[in-house]
């Protein structure tokens, strides 16, 4: 059984880790990214099936651009966002970009592995 | 035989006098027949009854002379052989006498045609002479001649009478036609026509509707009166209006107000124009222009309004934009605070569903650091809000910057950043507040470092430029468009721009430069560097004190 690749962006290193070891836990295959060029990078290789992002990063690319940009490259990308910005906001901002879910911070795992598991049907562990 | 005055009253044009006017065609000439002679006065009576004339007789050269004074004749036939004045003598009279002086006279004589007496005729401007015995056919054509003139002559005198009374006529019905034109005019422009006379202060005015806008000001004889009817309020307006007119021989134009019969105000405007030709005088017209006015208070009124509306509005705007500002204060808060709050519920969540107790004091010491990093956001804000200003004392920037300088390489990652500075040893002190500028340097150093993906040198120098002393903060980072630096003193502007961390950093900055009555703007290429310059001035003024 191949498990289900999932990349996480965020510049936080307390969420990114904790979001990590959770999926990993559930059974996940999981990279990490803290900028926007890792996370492009990695994807090159690694070919994620799913991005979990946060929206906004400390630099001139934000977790929207990344998600655009392994979108083009990987049209059956699965892409949930999370973001410390009311959800509305980022939606408006979306311009097509069709995606999963946005999570609004604080965050708790549960949403996102019950969203997972509809879209992959991966059991959790 | 008499004449027929009733013919006179066939000419047309009564209302100008008949007696100015020649006998009209169909009158009979006057004809006078003079000799001392009854049998012979009667010869030629019979002779140009024919012509069916006015035949007068004078029995002497002196009778001839009265008729002559007193009516015009077509001809006089004169004999030339009468005792006292002869007919020469009698002819010469006539002659003299303006009225008579071209009518014409037949001499007649009966003693002989010599030419003597044909040359002392001709050259008393006689225009005939004839000899006795009278040939009836000849005497009769001659007069006929001479009547006939006269009545050419009438006839033209008439015709030219009549040209000048319907000349006269046309004149006056022009002339009337003028004035009443102008009346009407005047009235419907809502104007009367003056003349004031410099010398005599005498003050005329064109006739007015009664009880009218300018009634009571046309009744007024003088200057003195006329300021008597306009407003206390406007005389010596008006009064050094008119007088400087005359001193300066210029146009002018006055408003002022005037008090009507019934007690209103009502506004005038008078134009005068000085003219001197039979002394000084100032001509010129006075015009209601109360609706004009009025409508000028009116719309004055309505601008006032208007302004007060705009301002209205403005100030909604600005609550409402201060509003929505406050909406994106609010959201930049929720999203700085949520990220702490975002690994304290994870990491507790995590522990609690994943954790085994040797990771519970990291999982701790994660939720502890993340607390205090909301503690500090939230200090942070509240530093924003702060309404109170630090006091200023005067200080030297250049010594502001070196401490600042000091306390940046505490906090940035020295092996990234390098520091170099070039600071005035000859600043002006300006008044500021040490503790708060350190902050704007530090915030802008440690925004430098942290923009910067790689190594980073950053330069500090101070100087002075005109009432100003000023600091740059300059980095070769890799710079920001010109998006980004129009929004980056907002507060929460672009939270993914920003680097201080609660994403008020630059905002701060701003406040506090602004606090100190400077400046603080930005210089950035993408691939080229930011550069920062603060502006303080030497003299404070302006909002803060």
């Amino acid at each position: 059984l191949t498990k289900t690749k999932v990349l996480i962006l965020d510049d936080d290193p307390v969420a990114r880790d904790i979001f990590a070891r959770v999926l990993t836990a559930e059974g996940y295959d999981v990279r990490m990214a803290g900028t926007a060029k890792e996370a492009m990078d990695l994807a090159d290789t690694f070919k994620p099936q799913a991005l979990v992002s946060d929206w906004m990063l400390k630099e001139e690319l934000d977790g929207l651009d990344v998600a655009r940009v392994l979108r083009e490259r990987q049209p059956e990308l699965r892409i949930f966002f999370i973001t410390g910005l009311p959800a509305d906001h980022l939606k408006n901002q979306l311009n097509g970009l069709s995606i999963c879910r946005i999570y609004e911070k604080p965050a708790q795992f549960d949403p996102l592995l019950n969203d997972l598991e509809a879209e992959f049907g991966q059991k959790r562990a | 035989m008499t004449t027929e005055p009733a013919v006179q009253e066939k000419i047309p044009g009564a209302g100008v006098a008949p007696s100015s006017l020649p006998p009209a065609l169909s009158e009979k000439a006057d004809i006078l027949l003079v000799d001392d002679s009854q049998i012979k006065l009667l010869t030629l009576h019979s002779i140009l009854e024919d012509l069916n004339q006015n035949l007068v007789t004078a029995h002497s050269g002196r009778e001839a002379l009265r008729k002559v004074l007193t009516q015009d004749f077509a001809v006089i036939i004169l004999d030339v052989h009468m005792p006292e004045l002869d007919g020469f003598e009698t002819a010469e009279i006539i002659r003299q006498r303006p009225r008579s002086e071209f009518t014409p006279i037949i001499f007649v004589s009966a003693i002989n045609q010599s030419e003597t007496h044909a040359a002392k005729g001709y050259s008393l401007g006689a225009v005939d002479y004839i000899f006795t015995p009278i040939v009836p056919d000849i005497l009769r054509a001659k007069v006929g001649v001479f009547v006939e003139l006269a009545r050419k002559t009438r006839e033209v005198q008439r015709q030219a009478a009549l040209l000048r009374q319907m000349e006269t006529r046309e004149h006056q019905r022009a002339l009337s036609g003028t004035t009443a034109r102008l009346k009407i005019a005047l009235e419907a422009g809502r104007m009367t026509a003056w003349e004031w006379d410099v010398a005599t202060d005498h003050l005329i005015w064109s006739p007015v509707q009664e009880g009218g806008f300018l009634s009571a000001q046309v009744a007024t004889k003088n200057l003195g009166e006329l300021l008597q009817t306009v407003f206390p309020a406007d005389r010596e307006r008006l009064k050094e209006a008119v007088e400087q007119a005359v001193a300066q021989r210029r146009e002018y134009r006055v408003e002022y107000r005037t008090i009507r019969p019934g007690g209103r105000a009502t506004w005038i405007e008078m134009r005068g124009r000085v003219l001197e030709d039979e002394g000084t005088r100032i001509v010129g017209v006075c015009t209601d222009v109360d609706e004009r006015k009025r409508g000028e208070e009116e719309l004055t009124r309505h601008r006032d309004r208007l302004e007060e509306i705009v301002a209205e509005r403005t100030e909604q705007l600005q609550r409402s934009e201060k509003l929505a500002s406050i909406g994106t204060l609010a959201a930049g808060i929720a999203h700085e605070i949520n990220n702490p709050l975002n690994s304290i519920l994870l990491t507790a969540n995590h522990a609690i569903r994943y954790g085994k107790p040797e990771e519970f004091p990291a999982a701790f010491q994660t939720i502890s650091e993340e607390a205090q990093r909301g503690g500090r956001i939230v200090k942070g804000i509240l530093k924003f809000a702060k309404e109170e200003k630090a006091a200023k004392t005067p200080g030297d920037l250049s010594e502001v910057a070196r401490h600042a300088v000091d306390l940046a390489r505490s906090y940035a990652d020295s092996s990234r950043l390098s520091l170099e500075l070039n600071l005035s040893n000859s600043l002006p002190l300006v008044p500021l507040s040490m503790t708060e500028m350190e902050q704007v340097i530090i915030n802008l150093i440690k925004n430098a470092a942290e923009a910067a993906r790689d190594n980073v040198k950053v330069t500090l120098s101070t100087f002075s430029a005109d009432n100003d002393v000023c600091l740059t903060v300059a980095d070769d980072g890799p710079g920001m468009p010109a998006e980004t630096t129009r929004y980056i003193f907002d507060p929460f502007f672009s939270t993914k721009r920003q680097t201080g961390g609660s994403g008020l950093g630059l905002s701060i900055c701003h406040g506090i430069v602004l606090d100190h009555g400077g400046s603080i703007t930005v210089e950035s290429k993408v691939g080229s560097g930011t550069k920062f310059t603060i502006k303080l001035p030497q003299s404070q003024e302006g909002p803060s004190s």
